[in-house]
């Protein structure tokens, strides 16, 4: 039928893995920040996704519905901590979120 | 036999209490010396009453010793003191001289402030005579000496404010010093071999030929040094230089001190010593005492001072003293001694009353005296001159006229005629200069001098002057000595001490010396042998010619030059310059002296201070500067290095934690980051 | 060669999610990443359907661009980043994070074509491709299996919105 196979999807959802990590990690905006963790959850769902159409893995679809939940949930929590950071530094900088003593 | 003890020991008794007693008693009462008049008159006649006991041949020798300890075997000690009969008229000498001084000092001295510290160590001096003459033990013998010494020094310094007088003093004490450690050294060998210090047992052990070190040549050593004590105190070559000095002092000290006694005691020691001498050592003895009598008389020559002249004379007169003992005649020696202290005191008592009259003169080209008006002193002093000269009649003659013999035998048994010539020559000089001296003063009016005419002096008590001299004039008359003026072998006195000579236990030790050292030695003169009593009396009469004719020859030239200016002296002078030149400066002792001595310390102490100053000084402060160096090395050390280490710890762990506290940024990403790769790192250790 | 609908759709929606990938995370503009974002979870949801399961598809939909971007993009209209523009630029360990970026991703490599050696979950394949479930098939796995996870999630989403609403609130003052 296709000659999709399993490495296709893992080399897709690893790309887009490394580049979720690159925008946690690196991106100085905290949205952006939170748009790469978004990224990452839709990389495992994939790499879910492959392994339950590949390998039979009969566990990977409700995964993919846990994980979404999960995101969700995290999401609006994460935007009520942003709010408040940016209500308490002023600035979605999160390295402004610093009160180490220098 | 208890009375004898009794009036014996009342002589040291009073002597010692005569001392403490003045010594006590405040300065503030008036005629102090009154104690000491009682307490010496006392020993006077104490010792006149043993006087007379040995005359008459009632005497039996005193023996006392005290105890001082007694190591268990290895060493005593045990101050014995004897009373010979030698000793009995040595200790009338001194009794008598030194009363008859006191009465003297009393009126010379008598506007002295000090009068009782004079007395006090007078009476002093006069108890450390007794102590030498009765010692029988060497180290008492050197605890007396010591303290005639010390008296000496005191006395001849006794006008401290003189600088001269201060000066005399000390070069006394020092000469005599010098002397006393030989003497001292000696004392030490002896003690070490003997386990003694008793002459008599010192000589019975040489008896049984013990020798100190086991050497016999170390018996000639120890003498040698006792001899050297013996030497410097009573100024002999080459220890003189103290003497002619010691006239600074007062008169009657000279009298006493310098004249009589304590000059005497080194002719004492020998004398005691003379027991264990051995010939080679009398020898040493004869040539000193030889050289002594020429060389003084010779200086004498051409002093111009009264006291000096008399010094000089003593200094010869002790000379013929030791060559007397040298040559074997003890007995000679002690009788010169007693006959030579009482004319020298006469002496010296009336340059004391010249001095006096001429208000301090000493020079006797200064002086003239009118010998109407001081008849008693012109007839003493006429007295004590031929006694010095040893002219027949008078005391001295007897032995003076038997040293020289002896002096001539001497010098025949041997082919040397070093002795016998030189004693001949110096009695020459002697009379020269003695009557040089009486001329000068009496017969040789001074023009141009207004002390012309001395002073007549009626306030003075002139009695207390008068009567010493006066009296002992008298006993420098012949009678004292022998009851013919001629014949030595029947003057009681020295028939006395000869017979002692027995007594003491010489030694063949001495003879045997003759035979064994034929022709290494000079011979000494076996006195006990018939040949030479033979000889004796073969020379006596040669003898006594020869001591006339010098006599003569020395009072003529004495005459020429200095009465009535027949010759004048000033042009001999001028001749005989280099001649002159050495009599006046004593032989250039002094000055030699002052060289070896005196300037070689100042070069040395100067070396000295050099080296401490430059180098030692230098070193110091070399130590103090590297000191300096290392404190400095050392705070640089301790700055960079140990700081620094400690520094660097510091720094190495402010990087790391600085490093590591780069870990902790605050910032979320950095930590999400840190997490991420530690979770890759173990993902990569799970799967592999 | 042929002419696959399913390779050529699939390397297309990949393409285009990863595009929007790069474009989400690359962007200055908030906005521009959030739009990125939306493609490329379109495309995910291309692939869920492109390989037989609506069901993914319609809750990719749903809840990820229904439900998240668009609170996501609420909150960055609510705090005013229309025209935020801060990013600092490079720290020290910028240069770091590469190397391990590219040790990570040659191990991942490595992994991924090596993966039949690693992973045993080897099941009876039908054809080429495990069909997916149906919705109903789902559900019915839901409630008959996983009722305990089901119920916990949903306690938890409750103490998601309690929580985000708690946080969220201005203080009294």
């Amino acid at each position: 039928m296709t000659s999709i196979s399993l490495q296709h999807f893992l080399i897709l959802s690893f790309i887009l893995f490394s580049l979720g990590t690159y925008a946690v990690i690196v991106r100085k905006n905290i949205l952006v920040a939170l748009i790469g963790i978004e990224l990452i959850l839709n990389a495992a769902n994939l790499n879910f996704f492959a392994f339950s159409k590949f390998k039979n893995y009969q566990f990977g679809e409700l995964a993919i519905i846990f994980v979404i939940i999960i995101a969700a949930a995290e999401a609006a929590v994460a935007l009520a901590i942003f709010i408040n950071l940016y209500r308490n530094f002023a600035s979605i900088n999160p390295d402004k979120a610093n009160t180490m003593k220098e | 036999m208890a009375t004898i003890n009794l009036i014996f020991f009342s002589i040291p008794l009073s002597a010692i209490v005569g001392f403490i007693l003045t010594f006590i008693v405040p300065k503030k009462i008036k005629r102090i010396y009154f104690i000491e008049i009682f307490f010496s008159l006392i020993t006077l006649l104490s010792s006149l009453y043993l006087l007379i006991l040995v005359l008459s041949k009632n005497f039996s020798s005193i023996h006392f010793s005290i105890d001082i300890f007694k190591l268990n075997s290895n060493f005593d000690l045990i101050f014995n003191y004897q009373a010979n009969k030698t000793e009995i008229y040595l200790i009338f000498l001194t009794a008598l001289i030194s009363f008859l001084v006191r009465l003297y000092s009393i009126e010379y001295l008598k506007n002295e402030e000090r009068l009782k510290n004079y007395f006090v160590v007078l009476s002093l001096f006069v108890l450390s005579m007794y102590g030498i003459i009765l010692s029988k033990n060497l180290f008492s013998l050197y605890i007396f000496w010591e303290l005639v010494g010390f008296c000496s020094y005191y006395l001849i310094g006794f006008w401290r404010h003189k600088e001269a007088a201060a000066n005399a003093a000390k070069k006394a004490f020092i000469v005599n010093r010098i002397g006393d450690i030989g003497f001292f050294l000696s004392i030490l060998i002896f003690a070490s071999t003997y386990k003694t210090l008793d002459l008599g047992n010192i000589s019975n052990a040489i008896g049984k030929e013990i020798y100190p070190f086991s050497q016999k040549e170390f018996l000639f050593i120890a003498l040698l040094l006792a001899s050297l004590g013996a030497f410097a105190k009573s100024a002999q070559m080459p220890f003189y230089v103290w003497l002619p000095d010691a006239m600074e002092g007062p008169t009657p000290i000279s009298a006493l001190i310098h004249a009589a006694t304590m000059v005497a005691a080194g002719v004492i020691l020998i004398s005691k010593l003379f027991a264990i001498s051995t010939a080679e050592f009398l020898l040493i003895v004869a040539y000193i005492g030889t050289i002594t009598a020429l060389a003084a008389s010779f200086i004498a020559l051409s002093q111009n001072d009264i006291k000096k002249i008399l010094a000089y004379s003593t200094i010869s007169q002790l000379g013929y003293m030791f060559a007397a003992l040298g040559f074997g005649a003890y007995s000679l020696a002690l009788g010169h001694l007693i006959a030579h202290a009482f004319f020298k005191a006469g002496l010296f008592l009336s340059a004391g009353y010249i001095i006096h009259l001429f208000e301090g003169e000493q020079n006797i080209k200064k002086i003239f005296i009118d010998k109407k008006k001081e008849k008693i002193l012109f007839f003493s002093f006429s007295i004590f001159s031929l006694s010095l000269c040893g002219f027949p009649f008078f005391s001295s003659f007897l032995t003076k006229d038997s040293i020289l013999n002896f002096s001539l035998i001497f010098s025949i048994e041997n082919n040397n005629y070093f002795f016998s010539a030189s004693l001949f020559l110096a009695s020459l000089l002697t009379s020269f200069y003695t009557f040089k001296l009486f001329f000068q003063i009496f017969f040789n009016k001074k023009e141009h001098n207004f002390l012309n005419h001395a002073r007549h002096i009626s306030s003075d008590n002139k009695t207390l002057y008068l009567a010493p001299i006066a009296i002992f004039a008298v006993l420098s008359l012949f009678y004292i000595f022998s009851s013919t003026p001629f014949d030595v072998n029947r003057s009681f006195v020295l028939n006395d001490i000869t017979s002692e000579l027995k007594l003491l236990a010489i030694h063949d030790f001495y003879y045997r010396h003759i035979d064994n050292t034929k022709g290494d030695f000079l011979n000494a003169l076996d006195l006990n042998s018939l040949e030479f009593n033979q000889k004796y009396i073969r020379y006596h009469l040669l003898t006594t010619l020869l001591s006339l004719l010098m006599f003569s020859i020395g009072i003529v030239f004495a005459a020429i030059l200095y009465i009535k200016n027949i010759l004048n002296p000033e042009k001999i002078k001028k001749k005989l310059f280099f001649i002159y030149k050495l009599s006046e400066k004593k032989l250039y002792f002094d000055e030699l002296y002052d060289i070896i001595f005196v300037d070689l310390t100042i070069y040395l102490s100067r070396f000295v201070a050099f080296i401490d100053k430059n180098i030692i000084d230098k070193t110091i402060e070399f130590v103090s500067y590297s000191t300096k160096i290392i404190a400095l090395l050392a705070k640089y050390l301790d700055k960079y290095l140990i700081d620094g280490t400690l520094h660097l710890i510091a720094f190495i762990f402010e990087f790391l934690g600085l490093l590591i506290r780069k870990i902790q940024t605050g910032k979320v990403q950095t930590y999400i980051a840190l997490s991420v790769l530690i979770m890759i790192i173990i993902y990569i250790f799970i799967t592999n | 060669m042929n002419f696959n609908i399913y390779d050529f759709s699939f390397y297309s929606l990949s393409f285009f999610s990863v595009i929007g990938a790069i474009g989400a995370v690359l962007s200055r503009r908030i906005f521009y990443a959030l739009a990125s974002l939306l493609l490329t979870l379109i495309s995910i949801a291309g692939i869920f359907i492109l390989f037989d399961s609506e069901f993914l598809f319609l809750i990719q939909i749903l809840i990820y661009i229904g439900g998240i971007l668009t609170l996501i993009i609420f909150a960055a209209i609510f705090l005013n980043l229309y025209n935020v523009y801060n990013d600092e630029k490079k720290s020290f360990g910028y240069w770091f994070g590469f190397l391990i970026a590219a040790i990570f991703s040659s191990f991942m490599i490595y992994l991924i074509y090596n993966e039949s050696k690693f992973f045993n979950i080897e099941t009876e394949r039908v054809g080429n491709l495990i069909s997916s479930k149906k919705i109903n098939e789902i559900g019915k796995e839901l409630i008959e299996r996983y009722i305990a996870l089901f119920h916990l999630f949903a306690i938890f989403l409750l103490a998601a919105v309690i929580a985000s609403a708690s946080l969220a609130r201005k203080e009294k003052n």
